[in-house]
């Protein structure tokens, strides 16, 4: 019948002569298993660090790639500027991120060198006005 | 259950993936940027080098090393004058001043010149990068050893 619960008998205690009837314990619904909560944890403790890292990681690498973009932008600055007055003799200087520079006159010929650095390669170049 | 976490876990490595992916083609975009830049100051230097060479009538070198692997290639070829856009464009002369080489032409109407041409390409590659680089120009000298030049297209 429709709403009747269906009473059973549990022994509350084996050795008690008392008869006492309860509720029986529903079925637990949605749980997981200990191989399903241990591959979980698994998971979680591999990708956490992993994806920690590879923030970390990302941070660092585009952090280089603006360096190397900045500096890239103001060594091409720096010739503009230079060419435009193309002094003569020998001139050394440095950039803002610490790279040497040097330009030297061979007659017409304007040679010049910049220094590497850790996200940018050495240059070496000429400018004939 | 188990499907679930199997979803969740294609799903992550999905986004993760993607998403280095996107990192790296960004990178590499980036890194293309830079080179192609390194291509051409590497070509412009070739070229002043090789004018300045030309101007003093010292002969041009077929490659020119740069530092960081960069190597230009100098080819330069005996062309018909002709050939030479010389009516068309200013050309520089090694005298310094900017003039049409057809005036330097009219210019000595007493007695005809005789002119030399050249066509030289300056050619920068970077196969990594997928990235070449090519400058032309016409070099002109007259029998009094005039030298003139200009960029060509």
């Amino acid at each position: 019948m429709r709403g009747r619960t269906n009473w059973r008998y549990i022994p509350s205690k084996p050795l008690s002569r008392k008869r006492v009837f309860q509720k029986p314990i529903p079925p637990k619904k949605g749980g997981f298993t200990l191989p399903e909560v241990m591959l979980c944890l698994v998971i979680i403790t591999l990708s956490l660090p992993a994806a920690v890292n590879l923030l970390a990681h990302s941070t660092s690498f585009w952090q280089r790639a603006n360096s190397a973009y900045s500096e890239d932008s103001e060594l091409q600055e720096w010739l503009t500027l230079w060419q435009q007055s193309a002094p003569s003799g020998t001139r050394t200087g440095q950039f803002s991120d610490g790279r040497n520079w040097r330009i030297e006159s061979i007659g017409e010929l304007h040679s010049w060198w910049v220094e590497a650095s850790d996200v940018s390669p050495e240059e070496r170049g000429w400018y004939l006005p | 259950m188990i499907a679930v976490v199997l979803v969740l876990i294609n799903l992550t490595t999905v986004i993760l993936l993607s998403s280095i992916e996107d990192g790296l083609q960004t990178w590499r975009l980036s890194q293309h940027d830079l080179q192609l830049a390194r291509a051409w100051r590497a070509a412009d230097s070739a070229r002043f080098y090789a004018l300045s060479q030309f101007q003093q009538g010292l002969p041009i070198p077929i490659t020119v090393n740069l530092p960081s692997g960069w190597q230009v290639l100098l080819e330069r070829r005996s062309v018909n004058c002709s050939e030479a856009p010389i009516d068309k464009v200013s050309a520089r002369t090694s005298g310094g001043t900017t003039k049409t080489a057809n005036n330097a032409v009219k210019n000595a109407d007493e007695e005809p010149l005789e002119y030399q041409c050249w066509h030289m390409s300056i050619d920068v590659q970077q196969p990594s990068y997928q990235i070449r680089v090519v400058q032309n120009l016409w070099l002109i000298e007259d029998q009094y050893g005039v030298r003139a030049w200009l960029r060509g297209i």
